[in-house]
């Protein structure tokens, strides 16, 4: 039973098969549908700590199909990297579930939760997939299923957005898989491991023209400067639990791709400075465009391209200390992002304009959540007792550390003054949410605060345990770098 | 050669068409050929002249070439993909035209384009 249980595949077949459960029971009622993506992501939790020991002590767990060994089959698999973001993935998938089952529209209807479920499944198959074309596939999945999720109210500004975002996700997935397709046509093969194996002996000129395909499909979807511009207007406009979900995993999911692609597919033996200085360009663009924002959601979207951006140039900055500091921050800015959307939303829910001006007030009527969005907000910023500045912190170390060897000193400036610039427009909206006026509002909606709570909780847990949290990072970073040991893993068939 | 000539014509032309016409309905015909072009691109890549399919129906008859089947399974995949994302932007083409009673991409801007 146990063994059974700890079979990655679950991870998508359970979901999948919820999703076909609930289109059946839809016909019958209605009503339940919006339960079952609450249980479904539960049980994906319940399946990844099943998992977690194997992970933690084998480094990675693998699952083929048909029975055959890979290079002839599909198969998947859960280093330490995809644990850590699957296992977010779900929680994040969990918590939001909960928040539309409450976030009560005569619109979301049943087919909402079920394109919710379908969200979830395949960001998780995108970060448990162990072959190239599936990579593609889930990316398309992912796709699709945002697309409609952002139209889903099918006002005017939504479903502009949404064809915005389908236009240049349409051609992100074309620009893929004929990346995809460039590689297959020069290793024969499309699993990860194998290709991996086979194009050590390429010159690098060999590698580039594919990579960039890839690299520029994927960079849409992570949000990357200059091809983010769908970003500000698809994530305010979807439903709050869904921005918070895009926020918070889909454009990380994104660059955990491009992560795995840049290390374990194409192996590029230097630091990647142009990398470095793409995430630096995106974080200047998210901060400073989210300073002049007037509608809140639109700010914590502008900030989500700033957060990915300082993600992005962390990772790619140096070795095992800074890919470590980064995954630090990729758990801060999906926790607290999400709680911050989540929150927002119900304040926009109540007041019924997403301008920041007219919140004016609400933190003396609505206390839990303005509580919960000043912790959220502190610990992205980085201020002390909060898991963010243990992370900012790590980042800044990692950089100074290294920068006898590779000259990224200067990179500790832009990353103080954009923290900086970014609180600045944060208590902005904490300021305007404390300053009295005679307006009154109804009070709080205490349900749909309860998934906010949720994650915070699990952000406040590893804001008391930031040493551990940081040990099990390094040796995620460790694993990641590890690209025989997965090769070795894969293709030998453990 | 002309195969893939002509493939990389298609997504050129679907390329001018999205980012030059201004009629919505046109933008996806952009798009369309644009897959179509990639689909056939993969297709070509897996094409070996004279070959036939890679079917082995007696132990006997093994075919001298045979065309590389994994591309085409692929294209098979990626067309269903393509297909269910023009049916959706065909959709919103739909509702946004409901909304603004036009399809010219200039009149309809809500949002900074």
């Amino acid at each position: 039973m146990v063994e059974e249980l700890t079979n990655p595949i679950l991870l998508v077949a359970l979901p999948l098969f919820f999703v076909f459960l609930s289109v059946i029971i839809a016909s019958f009622n209605k009503k339940i549908v919006k339960y079952i993506p609450v249980v479904s992501f539960a049980a994906n939790l319940l399946v990844l700590i099943s998992l977690s020991s194997k992970v933690l002590s084998q480094g990675i767990v693998l699952s083929f199909t048909a029975g055959l060994k890979p290079s002839l089959s599909i198969n998947l698999a859960v280093d330490k990297l995809s644990f850590l973001l699957a296992f977010l993935t779900n929680f994040l998938a969990f918590a939001i579930s909960i928040y539309n089952v409450f976030y009560i529209k005569e619109r979301l209807e049943d087919k909402f939760h079920i394109l919710f479920m379908i969200l979830g499944l395949s960001t998780t198959w995108l970060i448990i997939t162990g072959d190239l074309f599936n990579l593609f596939v889930a990316f398309e999945i992912v796709s699709v299923s945002s697309f409609s999720l952002v139209a889903f109210t099918r006002e005017k500004e939504s479903v502009e957005a949404g064809f915005k975002y389908l236009v240049l996700g349409n051609l992100a997935g074309v620009l893929l898989l004929i990346g995809v397709i460039l590689v297959y046509t020069s290793t024969g093969t499309l699993n990860i491991a194998d290709i991996a194996l086979k194009i050590s002996s390429f010159t690098l000129s060999q590698k580039v023209i594919p990579f960039l395909f890839i690299f520029t499909g994927l960079a849409v979807e992570g949000a990357l400067f200059p091809l983010n511009s769908w970003l500000p207007d698809a994530h305010p406009s979807a439903p709050s639990g869904i921005s918070a979900f895009l926020s918070g995993i889909v454009t990380t999911s994104a660059i955990y791709g491009i992560v795995r692609v840049v290390i374990t597919v194409f192996n590029f033996p230097v630091v990647p400075l142009a990398f470095v200085i793409l995430g630096l360009v995106t974080l200047i663009y998210g901060e400073i465009a989210a300073f002049y924002q007037k509608d809140i959601k639109r700010m914590l979207a502008f900030s989500t391209i700033g957060q990915t951006g300082l993600i992005f140039l962390t990772f790619f900055a140096g070795g095992e200390p800074s890919i470590s500091a980064s995954l630090m921050q990729v758990l801060n800015h999906s926790l607290s992002k999400a709680i911050l959307f989540l929150v927002a939303g119900s304040m926009v829910l109540k007041v019924g304009s997403r301008d920041i001006e007219g919140l004016k007030g609400l933190g003396f009527k609505m206390r839990g959540s303005a509580v919960v969005f000043i912790v959220a907000v502190l610990s992205l910023v980085g201020i002390p007792p909060f898991f963010g500045f243990f992370s900012k912190v790590n980042i800044l170390t990692s950089l100074l550390s290294e920068s006898e060897t590779s000259s990224l000193l200067f990179l500790v400036i832009p990353i103080l003054f954009f923290s900086i610039i970014e609180a600045a427009y944060f208590f902005k909206v904490i300021k305007i949410l404390f300053t009295r006026t005679r307006d009154t509002y109804p009070s709080e909606n205490y349900r749909l605060l309860l998934p906010a709570l949720i994650i915070l909780a699990a952000l406040i847990l590893i804001s008391a345990f930031p040493n551990q949290v940081l040990a099990f990072m390094k040796e995620t970073a460790h694993n990641i770098l590890q690209r025989d040991f997965y090769i070795r893993s894969v293709i030998g068939g453990i | 050669m002309i195969y893939y000539a002509s493939s990389l014509l298609l997504i050129g032309i679907g390329l001018y068409a999205l980012i030059i016409k201004k009629n919505l309905i046109k933008v996806l015909i952009g798009l369309d050929l644009i897959e179509t072009g990639a689909n056939m691109l993969i297709v070509s890549i897996g094409f070996v002249k004279g070959g036939t399919a890679p079917i082995f129906s007696k132990e006997w008859l093994v075919p001298p070439l045979f065309v590389d089947a994994i591309p085409q399974a692929l294209t098979l995949t990626s067309i269903v993909i393509g297909a269910s994302q023009l049916a959706l932007a065909a959709a919103f083409v739909v509702v946004l035209y409901k909304h603004y009673g036009t399809l010219d991409i200039r009149k309809i801007r809500s949002l900074k384009w």
